[in-house]
């Protein structure tokens, strides 16, 4: 059936739809507007803090300089100092760098993130990283000035923003100063923003602290997993824009119910010290964020093991938490036994009666009878168990946690393959087992994975037809990072800023490859052989070169 | 005879769209180095049903926000503004990625059948047969 529509009526349509796109351009418009304000409001926030912070160290010497200089020409203002914000991988701001193009991925809600945690003091005894993902670094000119990982601030070298001018920094009214609405709570609290892990103590520490409303609350969330429902979809244009509530009661009730002074209560005289902003009903604990992200999970058996390991985590009833993570260890204790002793009888040798041990990449396992003991390849012992009856009966566990995930990697893949699935060819083997895989898989893997990339590179300089220079040397700079260098006798690739990450020199290879760059050539190498197989006639591979060719294209992971 | 060679992006690009619906691709793009990353890892078998973690770390928006180990947090992030929705959320199990969405669309998802951490799911994985 058609749907007939009168001129008149058509026109209205007309005139409804032009209005409802005009209105949301204006919107969308006013949107990035107020975030550009908001951004260059927190990148003046940081140049004023890390001055005050400059400022605060030099005091002395300023003093001294400023007696002498009260009668000197006026010079230009300074240039704004470089800013580069990172967080996790990528380079979410960067201004001022004269050979760097500037960028700008910033947006309200990250900005309430960067905002906490450049709030957040340095940790005591937070361990100096490397590593990128996971971490936030903030760099004024070259000086690292903010560094943040895996949850604890190692660096801040940002003078405390003073209370008062909290709000002068989010245009639009974003942020509250939490602070400034009651100077009872002000004077009485500890100052801005609380090291994490006090935060993180005042969530695993309920009975100290809670009232017996909040225990109720507890209770509930236990019972029922949807306790907290405050809407998650708070567009960043929403955040920037709009006023928001005071607070939401139900959420505010069930996370710090102590810290919600009604109408009708006189604000608390005496406040125990907890981090500033939870007296704000504008911040919550990252638990809470946590708690109400998981609901936004699609698969409900995901959202559930959520929701139980956040309670967990959360420690919510400290008693049961402390039961859980208990059995927990002891179950992967003897996992990672059980794995030891697999591996051991798979491929371990026994050199007398009742004795016998396997050489894996980085352990050793050996056995002595009924006892099992698993160690380093420096010889520190990590865990020995022993066999009874009944099962493995761990006798010592001293595993840091990355060494128990390599044994639970290589026993998820037994429960996968079966122990008669493990591959034979090491570059799989070590696929599978990755450390724990025999002493020696890795070195071959690393020697195929090496000579399959520089066969791949010489295809490149073939098809893309570079001619060797009177050296004879041959040379491939494509638009990727990678550059191709080949002499008669050498063969050397390079990564932009990583240097070479290949070089094969009268037979001697030297290799830093990523499994980026392996999945590149992979890519690169099967792009080329389509092409060949498209353009020229089938050829009869001899036997011994396409075994060849499987082992190097399984350690290029084929 | 002529031969393209495509630029990392698109084979990026091509690699992801052979294993995630456009839409999430979409938005994955918009992050190319977490998606590099992902891309290598898309394939990993889900965790099995007896795999119990020691240590967890929470990611919003690429940050490690919440560091979990050994039935203690080691750290977490400072206070946030109520309303502040992560476009970017990983969980870390043992070191490797178990869940990443983007804008809430599902990326990787390990965790579907893992044991619940709770007393009544534990406890039938204590005890393990004994070896021969």
């Amino acid at each position: 059936m058609q749907a007939v529509v009168n001129p008149g009526e058509a026109k209205q349509i007309e005139q409804d739809y032009a209005h409802t796109t005009l209105a949301s351009s204006e919107m969308a418009a006013a949107t990035a507007q107020s975030t550009a304000e908001a951004v260059q409001a927190f990148i003046q926030m940081l140049r004023e803090r890390l001055q005050a912070a400059r400022q605060k160290e030099q005091d002395p010497e300023t003093e001294a300089q400023d007696a002498q200089s009260e009668d000197a020409v006026d010079l230009p203002p300074a240039v704004a100092e470089p800013i580069e914000i990172k967080m996790g991988r990528e380079i979410v701001y960067r201004e001022g760098y004269a050979d760097k193009d500037p960028v700008n991925k910033l947006n309200a809600n990250t900005l309430k993130l960067l905002q906490a945690a450049v709030d957040a003091p340095p940790q005591a005894g937070a361990e100096a990283t490397t590593g990128a993902k996971g971490t936030i670094n903030i760099k004024a000119g070259d000086e690292l000035v903010y560094r943040m990982s895996k949850g604890a601030v190692e660096t801040n070298r940002l003078e405390p923003e003073p209370v008062d001018q909290a709000e002068v920094s989010f245009p639009g009214g974003v942020r509250e100063a939490s602070t400034a609405e009651d100077p009872k709570l002000a004077d009485e609290t500890v100052p801005p923003v609380q090291p994490s892990v006090s935060s993180a103590e005042d969530a695993t520490k309920p009975e100290t602290s809670e009232t017996p409303a909040l225990v109720i609350a507890e209770d509930s969330r236990l019972a029922d997993e949807t306790v907290l429902s405050v809407p998650v979809s708070v567009s960043p244009a929403k955040a920037v824009m709009e006023p928001e509530p005071k607070e939401n009661p139900a959420f505010a009730r069930a996370v710090e119910p102590e810290q919600q002074p009604s109408a009708s209560q006189p604000a608390p005289t005496r406040v125990t010290a907890q981090p500033l902003a939870m007296a704000s009903p504008k911040v919550v604990s990252i638990l809470d964020v946590l708690e109400r992200q998981n609901q936004q999970v699609v698969d409900k058996a995901t959202q559930k093991w959520m929701q139980q390991t956040t309670r967990v985590m959360r420690r919510s009833s400290q008693q049961l938490t402390e039961r859980v993570v208990a059995l927990a260890a002891n179950i992967r204790s003897r996992q990672v036994a059980s794995t030891a002793v697999d591996l051991l009888q798979k491929y371990g040798t026994a050199y007398s009666p009742g004795r016998g041990f396997y050489v894996a990449e980085n352990y050793v396992v050996s056995s002595k009878g009924r006892m099992v003991t698993v160690s380093d390849r420096q010889g520190i012992e990590l865990m020995t168990a022993r066999k009874t009856r009944w099962g493995l009966d761990i006798l010592k566990n001293d595993m840091v946690a990355s060494q128990e995930a390599d044994f639970m990697k290589a026993r998820q893949q037994i429960q996968i393959q079966g122990m008669d699935g493990l591959s034979a060819d090491p570059p799989m083997r070590v696929r599978q087992l990755g450390n724990l895989a025999p002493a020696g898989d890795m070195g071959i893997t690393r020697d195929l994975t090496a000579l399959a990339l520089a066969k791949t590179a010489r295809k490149l300089l073939d098809v893309t037809g570079s001619r060797p220079n009177v050296q004879g040397k041959r040379v491939f700079q494509g638009g990727s990072q990678y550059r191709i260098e080949e002499t008669p006798n050498s063969l050397k690739i390079q990564a932009g800023e990583r240097g070479a990450i290949l070089s094969i020199d009268n037979g001697k290879i030297k290799s830093a490859l990523t499994s980026k760059d392996v999945a590149y050539f992979r890519f690169i190498d099967r792009e080329l052989s389509q092409d060949l197989q498209r353009h020229q006639p089938a050829t009869v591979t001899p036997l011994n070169s396409r075994q060849r060719s499987r082992f190097v294209g399984m350690a290029m992971g084929e | 005879m002529t031969t393209t060679i495509q630029s990392p992006d698109l084979m990026l690009a091509q690699t992801l769209r052979a294993k995630l619906p456009v839409d999430t691709v979409t938005a994955l793009l918009a992050y190319p180095n977490i998606a590099a990353d992902l891309a290598l890892v898309l394939d990993q078998p889900p965790l099995g049903t007896d795999y119990v973690p020691r240590e967890i770390e929470v990611l919003y928006d690429d940050v490690t926000v919440l560091h979990w180990r050994d039935g203690r947090i080691q750290a977490q992030c400072a206070d946030v503004e109520i309303d502040y929705t992560p476009t970017l959320v990983e969980w870390l199990i043992d070191g490797d990625t178990a869940y990443f969405s983007v804008q809430g669309l599902e990326v990787i998802n390990r965790i579907k059948i893992l044991p619940l951490m709770d007393l009544e799911s534990l406890d039938p994985l204590k005890e393990e047969p004994c070896k021969p």
